[in-house]
């Protein structure tokens, strides 16, 4: 039953999409405002599971003692402190946005800066000469890194003419093609969850 | 060469043109001139629909774009109606573009308003296009009722007669919701404020004329505080740029040095 059952419902979600959009009966019945409400219904319901799901995992986590004890503590009491405030002073609340702006921000912009560091260290080591598919490549990142900045259009007109051919040009006609390739994938894809072909969503 | 190396030359290269600025200049790319000739055609009291779909992290890239084009459309007197699918952004909005629109004598609910954020993704787009003030439960960011904003009166829903131009900052997936729910059913032009790592994904929607511009990260906020005249922050932090790119080609040149030193060392050895 835990697989016939969320197979029916998938089953059934997919008729009354397609029976809603395609269909002159289910558009007069205006079924996809319907459908739509309940999906962002289930989007919003979907967040109380995520907190459920954390909490948990770490009490029992706490309740083991394993030794990431002190980071479970902190991890719930921030989660369930910061909900608390945003109830009591909602978004707008001094507060509120003060641990926004002074907590969250810097850490998330900081986790994000740390690529640059990761990328020098990467190119450095990867960006060999191996073979000519290799030695294109690494031309390719270079034009593109120099014409991305005003350093080459003070070098050379050729370095911002080079970079806009490759992204406007070379690899847009091979991102199309990967494009167009996972469009058809994920078409496939559905059609196969909609005849219960594919089933691993459902751990069978 | 060991990575804390690189890790401090690259730290060197971003703060000292971050202290002690070079000034080259930004050459505007037809990408960018694109989104700013788009505001600049608009006539005045036309409503532009700024997309806030990004989180703190992607603030140093997308924010000044944000700022630079939401400077613009006030200054030449458009409504500005702002939404996020990101719950972060409309508050990076409220914090940062409100101010702004503040220093240049602008009123909240006349001139521009911030609906705020609503979980679904392309759901909510979907039902904004039907009846918007349903869809965002008839209320903005902070909870004051749409129908005590004016300027809310001409957006009913999104559709081409109410918005002339939606502007998607976006770090990740929000510019095919739009595309699929609401630009391509509504014919509402769709311009688009990107990373620059995501760039080369949202060419190819630019080139088939899906996307009417693009900015591309940091260099696309810069290109566009020169032709608004206004440098901000993206224009100081060109320099540095320019100067982490340079390193980081020169430490390429320099790994494939001593890779084909260590392959000829390496030939001599088995000879």
């Amino acid at each position: 039953m835990t697989r016939e059952i969320p197979a029916t419902i998938t089953v059934l979600a997919v008729l009354v999409v397609v029976f809603s959009r395609y269909f002159s009966v289910g558009t007069a019945l205006d079924l996809t405002r319907v459908t739509d409400h309940w999906l962002m219904l289930t989007y919003a319901a979907s967040v109380l599971v995520g907190v459920l799901n954390l909490t948990r995992l770490h009490l029992d986590r706490l309740r083991r003692g394993k030794d990431t004890w002190f980071y479970d503590l902190v991890l719930l009491g921030v989660m369930y402190g910061y909900i608390a405030l945003g109830l009591v002073e909602t978004n707008a609340g001094t507060t509120f946005r003060w641990v926004y702006n002074a907590v969250l921000v810097p850490l998330d912009s900081t986790m994000y800066s740390l690529l640059a560091f990761y990328i020098a260290s990467a190119s450095f080591r990867a960006f060999r000469v191996r073979s000519f598919e290799a030695a294109l490549m690494m031309v390719a990142a270079a034009l593109v890194m120099l014409g991305s900045v005003p350093l080459g259009d003070a070098l050379s007109p050729f370095f911002p003419a080079a970079r806009a051919w490759l992204m406007r040009v070379a690899q847009t006609a091979g991102f199309r093609g990967i494009q167009i390739g996972a469009g058809l994938g994920g078409l496939a894809t559905a059609f196969r969850i909609f005849l219960g072909i594919e089933r691993a969503h459902l751990r069978a | 060469m060991k990575n804390r190396w690189i890790y401090v030359l690259l730290v060197v290269a971003i703060i000292v043109p971050l202290a002690r600025p070079i000034g080259l200049p930004v050459n505007p790319t037809r990408e960018t001139e694109d989104l700013f000739e788009l505001i600049e055609g608009l006539p005045a009291g036309s409503l532009v629909y700024l997309a806030m779909d990004f989180d703190a992290g992607a603030i140093p890239e997308l924010l000044p774009q944000a700022e630079a084009v939401f400077a613009h459309a006030l200054l030449r007197d458009l409504k500005v109606v702002i939404h996020g699918l990101s719950d972060q952004g409309v508050l990076i909005a409220r914090d940062s573009l409100h101010p702004i629109a503040w220093s240049l004598g602008k009123e909240y609910g006349v001139d521009f308003v911030n609906l705020g954020f609503k979980p679904g993704g392309g759901i909510v787009l979907r039902g904004m296009t039907a009846d918007l003030w349903q869809t965002m439960g008839g209320v903005d960011i902070d909870g004051t009722r749409l129908s005590k904003l004016p300027m809310m009166e001409r957006l009913k829903r999104l559709d081409r007669k109410s918005v002339a131009l939606i502007v998607d900052f976006n770090s990740g997936g929000s510019a095919a919701a739009y595309r699929n729910y609401v630009t391509e059913p509504t014919g509402i032009p769709l311009a688009l404020g990107s990373c620059a790592v995501n760039f080369n994904v949202q060419m190819p929607f630019y080139r088939s004329g899906q996307y009417k511009a693009i900015l591309n990260g940091l260099r696309g906020a810069a290109e566009y505080e020169r032709l608004l005249n206004r440098p901000g922050k993206a224009t100081s932090a060109m320099d540095a740029q320019s100067t982490s790119h340079a390193l980081i080609i020169v430490l390429i040149i320099f790994g494939n040095v001593l890779h084909l030193l260590g392959g000829r060392r390496l030939g001599r050895e088995k000879r």
